[in-house]
């Protein structure tokens, strides 16, 4: 049985469904991105899993439980960060630790979560939250997701301010817990950084699934494609396109999908007397496979 | 329940520095009476040497400091998508409230015995101060008065940081409530005078409750043109409705 379970669930404001009927699962270990636009319902989602927001329809399940607006028992086992980092100004961060680590009987040690989440360097120590930078405060919202030993971390935009190194070490870091049985469920518009970390990936567009799949699975879909430059592109289009692969030229450069191997399409081209004279493959891309996606979304396609 | 009030503890304290708000309520009385030589009076020392004033400013404060900072800092959010239940959530956050008035009053009422030690050594608490008695007696009734009334605007203040989220709005009402009392009596009037009905206008119960056991039943009924039973109901009414309301708009709340 998956660890979270969202069925049907669906959530109105006036005509504008902000979710339509939004089914998905996590799995224990699994990180799951939550990708889609701005204003898709990524964070009506998560607040509806929190129990933060009714919904008007559907279910929603945790280890079992169900999570309503009015029941929470299950959520003693969900960290989450949403939108943005929810800080006490006067507090320290080990302060804001202590604070969410009452919380539960069996906190994360401190000292440990401080470390990998970097809060527990010189610019941390006696600082109020106030003086924190952006960075600061969202590696401590982050912290405050972490520290009940959740065994799924909602985590809304947890890139947002941080710097390159921070970013990868975040990764790490969400990889390992990942690893050691924690569930993810993770929503960012840095979709390389997505690309990167996530195992599952959920699309939603305008409150509705669109697709949802592994991430290896997701990429064979656009898999591989290769950027061509013949001595005439346009004859090698015609060719191309006799074999039924999906081709076009965009800038002035040949763009193949969908056939099995770069030999094939290589031969292809030999066979028709035309000349190669540049050749890159592409592999899968979130960012591309994403916005071909909405827009075939957006076309009703 | 338990946690939940450590947790408004530990925030009351760190972060909003309440125990500040609770030496200078000790402070306040022994400042007053000690500077100010008109003061060293039995009226001064039954309102604890003016300490009543700031308790009911900082009660008022405190309380919709305790709602509206949540919203401010988007803290609301973990503070509800936990186990708890809003319920719990809200029932924790009066009970800090009431708990802060509490020490409010011990240390205003400590400050006060102290300063009259200090600087009126011959005061004689037992002394009769008319129709409630002694010193000690008249202090009593003060604070309960007090009590009584914080409790009211209290619950307007929560009822009002609850609707709008901001703590501005609400302290700003509630501190007409507490120093603009003689315009409140004239609305009130003005109500009375349109129509008797608006006797039970709120102004009118929570200006009747504020001099409950100062006045006799008698002139509280000319007073205020509800008998002393009749202005206690209506006062329990609007406490419940205020609170009801604020609770209701707390529990159906998305964040």
């Amino acid at each position: 049985m998956a660890l979270l379970e969202v069925k049907n669930v669906s959530k109105k404001y006036g005509a504008r469904a902000a979710m339509d009927q939004v089914s998905f699962e996590v799995e224990a270990g699994h990180i799951v991105g939550l990708i889609g636009p701005n204003g898709a319902g990524k964070s009506t989602t998560m607040r509806a899993i929190t129990g933060l927001m009714s919904y008007s329809s559907g279910t929603i399940s945790f280890d079992g439980q169900p999570v309503t607006f009015s029941n929470h028992q299950a959520l003693d086992k969900i960290g989450n960060l949403i939108e943005y980092p929810s800080i006490y100004p006067n507090l320290t961060a080990l302060e804001h630790l202590k604070l969410y680590a009452m919380d539960t009987k069996s906190p994360a040690d401190f000292k440990m979560l401080m470390h990998k989440t970097q809060i527990d360097g010189d610019n941390f120590g006696k600082r109020k939250a106030k003086n924190f930078s952006l960075g600061m405060k969202q590696r401590l919202g982050i912290a405050i997701a972490l520290i009940r030993n959740p065994k799924l971390v909602i985590l809304d935009e947890p890139m947002n301010g941080l710097d390159p190194q921070s970013v990868h070490d975040l990764r790490e870091l969400i990889r390992s817990l990942a690893d050691e049985g924690t569930a993810f469920l993770i929503s960012s518009h840095l979709l390389d950084e997505l690309q990167k970390l996530v195992d599952d990936v959920v699309i939603i567009n305008h409150g509705k699934i669109i697709e949802k799949d592994t991430m290896s699975n997701f990429f064979s879909h656009d898999k591989v494609r290769w950027t061509v430059d013949t001595n005439d592109n346009e004859a090698a289009l015609l060719v191309v396109q006799e074999h039924n692969w999906q081709a076009s030229i965009d800038d002035g450069h040949l763009q193949i999908t969908g056939a099995e191997s770069l030999q094939e399409v290589i031969s292809a081209i030999n066979q028709a007397n035309l000349k190669i004279l540049t050749l890159n493959t592409i592999t899968g891309n979130l960012e591309k496979s994403l916005l071909d996606m909405l827009a075939a979304d957006d076309k009703g396609e | 329940m338990l946690t939940l009030m450590k947790q408004e503890y530990y925030k009351a304290f760190k972060q909003n520095k309440l125990y500040i708000w609770l030496i200078l309520s000790f402070i306040f009385p022994i400042a007053i009476i000690g500077i100010f030589k008109s003061q060293r009076t039995p009226a001064s020392v039954i309102n604890l040497g003016q300490a009543l004033l700031y308790v009911q400013m900082a009660g008022i404060i405190i309380t919709a400091l305790s709602v509206s900072q949540e919203f401010g800092f988007g803290t609301i959010r973990p503070l509800l998508s936990r186990r708890f239940s809003r319920g719990s959530v809200f029932v924790s956050k009066l009970l800090l409230n009431l708990s802060v008035y509490i020490g409010l009053f011990v240390t205003a009422f400590i400050g006060t015995v102290l300063a009259v030690a200090l600087f009126i050594p011959k005061y004689d608490f037992s002394k009769s101060l008319g129709y409630t008695g002694n010193s000690w007696q008249t202090m009593g009734i003060g604070m309960l008065d007090t009590a009584i009334q914080m409790i009211f605007v209290a619950a307007l203040v929560l009822m009002i940081t609850n609707l709008v989220k901001s703590s501005g709005a609400a302290i700003g009402l509630g501190v007409v409530m507490i120093v603009a009392t003689p315009l409140i009596g004239v609305i009130s009037v003005k109500l009375i005078d349109l129509a008797a009905i608006f006797k039970w206008n709120p102004f009118n119960i929570y200006l009747g409750m504020s001099n409950i056991g100062q006045l006799s039943p008698q002139l509280m009924k000319q007073a205020m043109h509800i008998s002393q039973n009749g202005l206690i109901v209506a006062y329990l009414i609007y406490i419940a409705l205020m609170y009801g309301i604020a609770y209701l708009i707390f529990k159906k709340r998305s964040v």
